[in-house]
């Protein structure tokens, strides 16, 4: 503790605390002046200096960013918040990652994220700006506000002495990997961009216009939109890259909290279609603007709250109890400040929309097609938020909490999703006019024929030998409202579905190349998606699985590949160590390289960590996932004294020797000497050579017992575990001499079109986002179906 | 449009019934020790603090010592890889049911004393 004492921290250091703090409650008054200055203002002069002075308010933020953003690159392990999250043998990447490693940090990420797209959208306000800049201050100021209560810039003390340790506590190990550097800062700037449509939505309400905002908020929407599903995808993959986490998604309420904005966002996109194409949908657009930000403020009050408690995979450090009344005031404070002036200028805003015997729609129209759409996308998002907020509901309700597994969620949603995929399809080739059916038939049939056709492949494909196809028994339980499927059956219909919607986007696509840049942006996320859907249905449906023991003398074997391991690249204290596996077949050769490595845990014991190695081929992945190594071969086995070799315990079931006792000798005696050795005379049999073996037993007055084990070949360790001292009778043990790794190897069909729909979907909704921005600097036109 | 204004009603309701009847029939609780032993349930929530000593990783199988909140223990034994932050974890929520004086876990979820309070670390 003097040594902790006695160590004395650069001032400077200090300063740059004291000054990050002071940020935060900078942001707090500048924030809050600008939205009263903006609410009072008196003419342009004043309006000029609010938004001057909401930017700075802003730039607190980023200013209280790089603030701890320095405390962390230079361990300044005398805060409390850099010494928990950080450690000296981190590098850079984990420096700044750290940042956003804990609660305090990722309130300050959102912050930051927030602020900057803020800025940005004021900008481009235009005529709402004078309440954008109100609503959006006063959530930048309550944000503050939580983090003034949670600080990140606290000092370290340890009974309120204040203490500076030379290293800091690290980030714990299955967070160091790139996905924290990345996946982060994506889906806050996603998280963060759902305030601007909050504001934008809350603003148009406040100035009673529900039509112009629409081309001003569409691109942000669109970039919502297209940065949240790329977060969530990198969430996907960081799990897939975990071992232990089977797969890319499991509807963890951390998960949802992201998700259900996603969907309630892609709800807005198109109902800005409607609004545009038939002037309606007015004050639909309106709450589906507002609706993502107070879902997600929702669902971080349902994770930070410590609500879920043990009920979340996650461990949720529990939020000062200010910072959490302050959060729950900010959330329910929007939600209820926002309806409440829906409510009173509902009318005035009514009044606008066009009266809508005008413009009927068709039953095969995009309007009809867009509407049944958003009521499934909500359903989504309220199944999934509804089955999150379960536990919580039955403890408010009294009752002993329980919880939604992710397969009642598949079960569930499985219902919403065949017709959501169906409208997908179909929305695209429907005009707003509408279409008679045969006319819409005749537009589908190419697509409809091609996904079926392609279909067929599949099945050509998944009777070929490289495809380790279910039996025929395997069966899906679709839960309450469906029985028992078969596995092929079911999981070949929702690819199918996939297919439809992959090629009837590609087809509008290539369709609308020449007319227009926002459609094939458009068309192209839908194409992505869809892919992405079909590798996730179908390498999770069609996953097999294999365990092995990997071990020169088991033999191990999976799906036609014979397994050795190969030399470990580095020391077990290495957190780059790996134990290359080859996989060896007829025809192929597979080089997995999972890592392990051996920590010193909480009570100083080594403790292992394992991450898994995905072997990608265009087709299928080869999953590997290793375990710490084992020495046991078996269990201690009572052996006789006897020279025939039938009264021998046989051990062929798990091993290829053959072990018989034939003697034994006894040197000293304990109470006598105070020592005595026991050997067993053993011999062994493997490959044809035989082995004469003496394992033996010291034991010693006042100490444990200390066996020596005798060497059976390059293989196997002979221990002696007891020896009778009447009948002689013994039992011995065999241990590896090479450790034997247990590993699984995943097949897992397709899941490359995952990544690969990812990135079209993407690169379609950036597409988007830039076409959508063009079309609002010029006028903009409405576009009308093929 | 009044037609249509009450067949989305109604099939909204008629939705909603059908996925809060799905999710009280299907929920899974969370117990003690004490009642996944009376549960006849096929799959519980078991909630305790991992007994880092009793770990032990088999051929396939990785099984521990659980304590629950009450103080009783149970044998859990998991099929599968250990997860990769079994070292770290000092919770854990094993699902599964009790098969005699055994908890056999289908899927373990693995809490940490978390640093990084919104991310992920389940696994199955």
């Amino acid at each position: 503790m003097n040594e902790l004492l006695a160590r004395k921290a650069e001032p400077w250091s200090y300063a740059v605390g004291i000054a990050g703090r002071s940020f935060v409650f900078l942001a707090i008054a500048l924030c809050i002046v600008a939205a009263v200055l903006m609410i009072a203002r008196k003419d342009e002069r004043a309006g000029k200096l609010a938004q001057r002075i909401f930017t700075f308010g802003s730039l607190s933020f980023v200013s209280a960013f790089v603030c701890l953003l320095v405390l962390f690159v230079t361990h300044q392990f005398q805060f409390k918040y850099v010494f928990e999250h950080s450690a000296l043998d981190h590098e850079l990447q984990y420096l700044v990652a750290a940042v956003w490693s804990g609660q305090e940090g990722s309130f300050l990420l959102w912050g930051l994220m927030a602020s900057v797209v803020g800025v940005l959208a004021a900008r481009g306000a235009g005529k709402y700006r004078r309440w954008f800049t109100v609503v959006y201050g006063l959530f930048l100021a309550g944000l503050a506000g939580i983090l003034a209560y949670e600080s990140p810039f606290q000092l370290l003390l340890i009974e309120n002495i204040h203490v500076y340790p030379p290293d800091g506590r690290g980030l714990v190990p299955s967070l160091l990997n790139y996905w924290i550097v990345i996946h982060p800062p994506t889906i806050f700037l996603g998280f963060g961009t759902l305030t601007v449509l909050f504001a934008y939505a809350f603003a148009a309400v406040l100035h009673r216009d529900p039509v112009a905002w629409i081309p001003q908020v569409r691109p942000w929407a669109v970039f919502a939109l297209a940065v949240l599903g790329v977060g969530l995808s990198m969430g996907g993959f960081w799990a897939y890259e975990t071992l232990g986490w089977g797969g890319f998604w499991m509807w963890d309420p951390v998960e949802n909290t992201s998700f259900v904005p996603w969907c309630a966002v892609v709800a807005f996109v198109h109902g800005m279609f409607v609004q545009q194409a038939r002037k309606k949908w007015y004050l639909a657009n309106v709450v589906f603007g507002a609706l993502p930000f107070i879902l997600f403020c929702y669902g971080t009050l349902l994770t930070r709250s410590g609500w879920l408690g043990d009920l979340s995979v996650h461990g949720f450090a529990r939020m000062d109890a200010k910072a959490l009344i302050l959060l729950i005031s900010l959330s329910a404070v929007s939600a209820l400040a926002f309806f409440a002036f829906l409510v009173k200028n509902w009318n005035e805003m009514k009044s606008k929309e066009p009266d809508l015997a005008v413009s009927k729609s068709a039953l095969l129209s995009r309007e009809v097609f867009y509407g049944i759409g958003a009521w499934l996308l909500y359903a989504f998002a309220f199944v999934t938020a509804l089955g999150m907020s379960y536990p919580l509901i039955l403890r408010i309700i009294g009752d002993k909490p329980e919880i939604i597994e992710e397969g009642l969620y598949h079960s569930v949603l499985a219902w919403l999703f065949p017709p959501l995929m169906i409208a997908m399809a179909v929305a695209p080739f429907l005009t707003w006019r509408g279409l008679s059916f045969r006319e819409l038939f005749s537009r589908i049939t190419n697509s409809l024929a091609i996904s079926i056709g392609v279909i067929g492949f599949i099945l050509l494909w998944m009777k070929s030998p490289g495809f380790h196809a279910p039996g025929p028994d395997d069966t899906i339980n679709l839960g309450p409202f469906g029985k028992s499927h078969a596995v092929v059956t079911w999981i070949l219909f929702l690819t199918w579905l996939c297919l439809f919607v992959a090629v009837a986007s590609f087809w509008r696509m290539m369709e609308s190349l020449k007319r227009s840049r926002q459609t094939v942006g458009a068309m192209m996320a839908h194409f992505g998606i869809a892919i992405a859907v079909l590798g996730l249905v179908f390498s999770r449906g069609f996953e097999k699985k294999a365990e092995v023991i990997v071990h020169p003398s088991e033999g191990p074997t999976a799906f036609g590949y014979a397994l050795e391991t190969l030399e470990q690249t580095s020391q077990f204290s290495d957190r780059n160590n790996k134990i290359p596996i080859r996989a060896v077949s007829a025809t192929d050769e597979i080089v997995a390289t999972p890592s392990l490595y051996y920590f010193p845990g909480n009570d100083g014991e080594p403790t292992p960590m394992a991450w898994p190695s995905i072997v990608m081929r265009p087709l299928y992945d080869y999953y590997f996932a290793i375990s710490e190594p084992i020495f046991d071969v078996t269990e201690w086995t009572p052996f006789v004294l006897s020279e025939d070799p039938i009264k021998q315990p046989d051990l062929k079931a798990h091993t290829d020797v053959v072990l018989m006792y034939t003697g034994y000798k006894v040197e000293g005696s304990v109470a006598e000497d105070g020592e005595s050795m026991l050997t067993a005379n053993m011999v062994a049999v493997m490959d044809e050579q035989t082995y004469e073996l003496g394992p033996s037993l010291r034991v010693k007055v006042g100490a444990q017992p200390e066996s020596i084990p005798a060497r059976i070949g390059d293989r196997y360790w002979l221990s002696l575990g007891t020896m009778d001292p009447k009948t002689h009778a013994i039992t011995v043990k065999l241990d590896y001499v090479q450790p034997a790794y247990p590993v699984v190897v995943y097949f897992k069909p397709l899941t490359m079109l995952v990544w690969l729909g990812i990135g079209i979907m993407a690169l379609g909704g950036f597409l988007a986002a830039a076409g959508r921005r063009k079309e609002r600097l010029a006028t903009s036109h409405n576009e009308d179906a093929p | 449009m009044k037609a249509g204004a009450i067949v989305t009603v109604v099939l909204t309701v008629v939705g909603l019934c059908a996925v809060v009847f799905a999710f009280v029939k299907n929920s899974s609780p969370y117990v003690t020790v004490a009642q996944a032993k009376e549960s006849d349930r096929p799959s519980v929530h078991l909630a305790g603090d991992i007994d880092k000593s009793t770990v032990s990783v088999g051929r396939g199988t990785v099984s521990f010592v659980i304590t629950d909140e009450q103080g009783a223990t149970a044998h859990v034994v998991f099929a599968g890889p250990p997860p990769a932050n079994m070292g770290e974890a000092t919770k854990v929520v094993a699902i599964g049911a009790m098969k005699g004086e055994v908890f056999e876990a289908h899927k373990l979820l693995l809490k940490c004393p978390s640093k990084y309070e919104s991310e992920d670390s389940p696994t199955s």
